[in-house]
């Protein structure tokens, strides 16, 4: 007996070539991210803001993963053993992510903090180039200049893409490229410190990029907690409710036949789903009413793939509730 | 919706050239107008500065053939000519103690000595806790006080302008062994 799964996802046609684009974003992203690594890996020496920055920069490649993966997935329809489909495969991975940021950010804060405490003071030697003795700082200075200025446009490409795809996994991953290039200038201004002879300069730059790493750390966890939970959606930044709910509760309260009505949304990665109870003022025609309200919320955005009008009695607790059935 | 897609990489690009002409103009035109590009890095605790009132080079001394050799308590050895002559382009005499690696690298450490100098290699554990030169030949370093970025470029500089010579005392004294 194999149940035929419901619930398959549709995107429309004008969102693929977003889709595509915010592909090739996240493609550019981890190139340069892999170029900048490199660069601030040679040039890194003893500087712990040059240490930590490194370190966030290879992190900021998990949210780019992250989305890359959804992008792949977002294609997988429902089948038997994922009756849901798969869209909360980004979700996976991004709390592995995002713990990870999270643990890093705060073992860079604790180094950092350490280093000031005890009044570390950072030795940058010169190094043979082209057959003259440079001091490493200045090196330093242009690999941190290269590597604010991928995710200084990168972080700006993608920002309207994950708003009209509405997919917050984009937004992530646009606020960790301008996290990044923030603090690539906080190193900057770390390394000139100390060739201005202060100790402390590179250790408090380190503590401000560790506070970065953590708050990327701490949105990604705590967006991840909230989708897993269910929250009702939102725009991408998580800061609104999305008036997509007042637009389905409007739409159901407007049809003739229902004399009462409760709705509950939440969002699968970029999708709404969700169900609506309805009391009908009596039960003729049912299945065609239902069918036809079905088609009217769907139309009124593409993100809600997956609807379901549950017709009950009542509203109140105790009334032929479908959303809670008792088993005996 | 089309307008904002079409104008927002612009608008970066022009975020990104204000930043890095206020960067220039913040940080980059000061210090090239205050600041010959020689004096930079500075010392943390100003022992370059200090040597040039002082005319003290104080070096602390491993013994260590044929880097560092003692002579009764005379020193001799390669890395001691080479200190010699940094010392008279500063500007300054050395001042020698001898002494065990131990004490010399925590004296070293804490801002008490201005050189250590006995052979020491480029993987010496002491590296975490004070400064080094480049390997001014194979892989022999001399150390510094930690963070003294002025002090190291000024010998690592004077080690490279002088290679020849060290490299020829050096296969001088293996020869001579």
């Amino acid at each position: 007996m194999s149940v035929q799964p419901r619930g398959e996802i549709h995107i429309p046609g004008d969102m693929r070539h977003l889709i595509d684009e915010a592909w090739r974003h996240e493609i550019w992203s981890i190139a340069a991210v892999l170029s900048i690594v490199v660069v601030i890996g040679v040039t890194m020496g003893s500087s712990q803001s040059m240490k930590t920055l490194w370190l966030e920069d290879l992190l900021s490649i998990v949210p780019s993963i992250a989305v890359l993966i959804g992008i792949k997935s977002r294609d997988w329809q429902p089948d038997e053993d994922f009756n849901y489909g798969y869209r909360r495969t980004v979700q996976v991975g991004f709390l592995a992510g995002s713990v990870a940021l999270f643990g890093f950010g705060l073992y860079m804060l604790g180094d950092a903090a350490y280093k000031l405490i005890i009044a570390e003071h950072p030795t940058i030697p010169t190094v043979e180039l082209f057959g003259g003795r440079v001091w490493l700082g200045w090196l330093m200075i242009a690999a941190l200049f290269y590597s604010a200025i991928p995710p200084f446009f990168l972080g700006r490409l993608k920002e309207p893409v994950a708003e009209k795809l509405h997919d917050k996994s984009i937004h992530i991953s646009a606020m960790v490229n301008k996290g990044d290039w923030l603090s690539g200038l906080a190193a900057i201004i770390g390394i000139l410190g100390i060739a201005f002879g202060y100790w402390w300069a590179d250790s408090a730059a380190a503590a401000f990029i560790s506070v970065e790493i953590l708050r990327d750390g701490w949105d990604g966890l705590k967006n991840s907690a909230f989708q897993l939970l269910d929250m009702r959606p939102t725009d991408v930044s998580e800061k609104e409710l999305d008036p997509v709910i007042e637009k389905v509760e409007h739409e159901i309260a407007g049809l003739g036949w229902v004399l009462d009505s409760s709705i509950r949304l939440r969002e699968s990665g970029d999708v709404i789903m969700g169900e609506a109870f309805v009391v009908p003022d009596n039960e003729d025609h049912l299945l065609e009413k239902l069918g036809d309200a079905g088609e009217r919320v769907k139309s009124l955005d593409w993100r809600i793939q997956d609807f379901n009008f549950i017709p009950v009695s009542s509203l109140q607790p105790g009334g032929n509730n479908g959303a809670a059935p008792q088993h005996h | 919706m089309k307008p904002t897609s079409h104008t927002a990489p612009i608008a970066s690009l022009q975020y990104l050239m204000r930043w890095i002409i206020n960067s220039l103009v913040i940080f980059v035109l000061p210090s090239l107008m205050s600041f010959s590009c020689d004096s930079l890095p500075m010392d943390q605790k100003g022992t370059v500065q200090r040597i040039a009132e002082t005319h003290e080079l104080r070096v602390g001394l491993v013994e260590n053939p044929p880097f560092v050799v003692r002579d009764g308590d005379e020193p001799r050895g390669v890395e001691v000519e080479a200190i010699k002559s940094f010392a008279e382009s500063q500007n300054a005499h050395p001042v020698w103690t001898w002494g065990g690696e131990q004490k010399l690298m925590k004296q070293l450490e804490h801002y008490e000595m201005d050189l250590v100098a006995g052979g020491l290699k480029k993987d010496t554990p002491w590296k975490s806790y004070v400064g080094m030169t480049d390997t001014y030949t194979g892989t022999e370093v001399i150390a510094t006080p930690p963070g003294e970025n002025q002090l190291i470029k000024r010998l690592d500089q004077f080690l490279a302008d002088n290679r020849p010579e060290i490299e020829a005392r050096l296969t001088e004294a293996t020869n001579g062994q």
